[in-house]
């Protein structure tokens, strides 16, 4: 029985890939059933579950579009608009 | 003979003068909003502005093949999203070869000890992470420590979190994109979640852990 319920468990490194299965398609049943005891009994795997639903929640909110338009310093565009117009400046005339 | 050749002279370099003239002026006006969109996709700063800085010396070489039907703004940021696209995949398809697989495993398949998940007091309410009574979001120290973490990135995994987070596109869409295969796709953001969880557990929540809350 303990053969049988230790080849059944799964190593955190297993669990771990599974749950990262999961997020882009259904897992069988025993897949399944394996993540679901795994996490039953391993605290670090079950913390690692709710890391990646805190970073997965940090990451759209921080990264949306309309988050990033507001806090460019301008001071980083002008330095860039003087390199740029001194780069274009050297470029020779161009031959129709 | 001798007045049309100077006349021919005369035009085109009052057509080079007004290009210049031109451009100078798109630079001034447009950098700061194609600088914004590049970061937003790449991430990396230098990146950002070179990919910048090529776009006004593409719209340089192609100012004859611009078409003042279409505006300058969205004829530039054409320009920009195909050279993401370029160096997107060329990143790809050179980090293939070079990056080496994050271990975060011992070899029985157990959490090696820096990579084990440690605890993070905050919780989730409505779909907003909250630090005590604040939204963690909210809190400028760290919103200085995320954005230092996702600039550590390397360039593939930020170009994919990039491409999964802002774009809202869905992850065949995303391959379809970048050229590469779903399983280096999930590979990658699986990569970019380790490092990002590791690096906000040291520089965030192990300094954070032993506060009263």
């Amino acid at each position: 029985m303990n053969a049988f319920l230790s080849s059944f468990m799964l190593s955190c490194q297993r669990a771990n890939a599974l749950s990262e299965l999961r997020t882009h398609r259904p897992l069988s049943l025993t897949q399944h059933v394996q993540l679901r005891l795994h996490l039953a009994v391993c605290s670090a795997c079950r913390e690692f579950e709710r890391q990646r639903h805190i970073l997965d929640l940090l990451q759209r909110q921080h990264l949306s579009a309309d988050a990033l338009t507001q806090d460019l310093p301008n001071a980083d565009s002008r330095d860039l608009v003087t390199r740029i117009q001194q780069h274009l400046d050297s470029l020779p005339p161009q031959k129709p | 003979m001798n007045c049309c050749s100077v006349l021919v002279w005369d035009m085109e370099r009052g057509d080079d003068a007004t290009k210049r003239n031109d451009l100078n002026l798109w630079v001034q006006q447009y950098t700061s909003a194609l600088l914004v969109h590049a970061r937003q996709r790449v991430r990396k700063k230098d990146m950002a502005e070179d990919l910048v800085q090529d776009t006004f010396v593409a719209a340089w070489q192609g100012y004859e093949s611009f078409r003042a039907e279409s505006s300058v703004k969205t004829w530039l940021f054409g320009i920009l999203e195909n050279k993401i696209r370029e160096y997107l995949r060329v990143v790809m398809r050179r980090g293939e070869q070079t990056e080496a697989d994050l271990v975060c495993f011992s070899e029985d398949g157990n959490w090696l000890p820096e990579w084990r998940p440690q605890h993070w007091s905050v919780h989730v309410e409505n779909g907003i992470v909250v630090d005590g009574d604040q939204h963690l979001l909210d809190n400028p120290a760290f919103l200085l420590v995320f954005d230092q973490c996702l600039d550590e990135l390397p360039h593939t995994a930020a170009g994919c979190v990039c491409a999964t987070y802002q774009q809202q596109r869905t992850g065949k869409e995303i391959c379809q994109d970048l050229q590469i295969q779903p399983t280096q796709y999930w590979q990658l953001l699986h990569r970019a979640r380790q490092q990002l969880r590791r690096c906000l557990d040291l520089h965030w929540f192990a300094t954070h852990r032993h506060e009263p809350s």
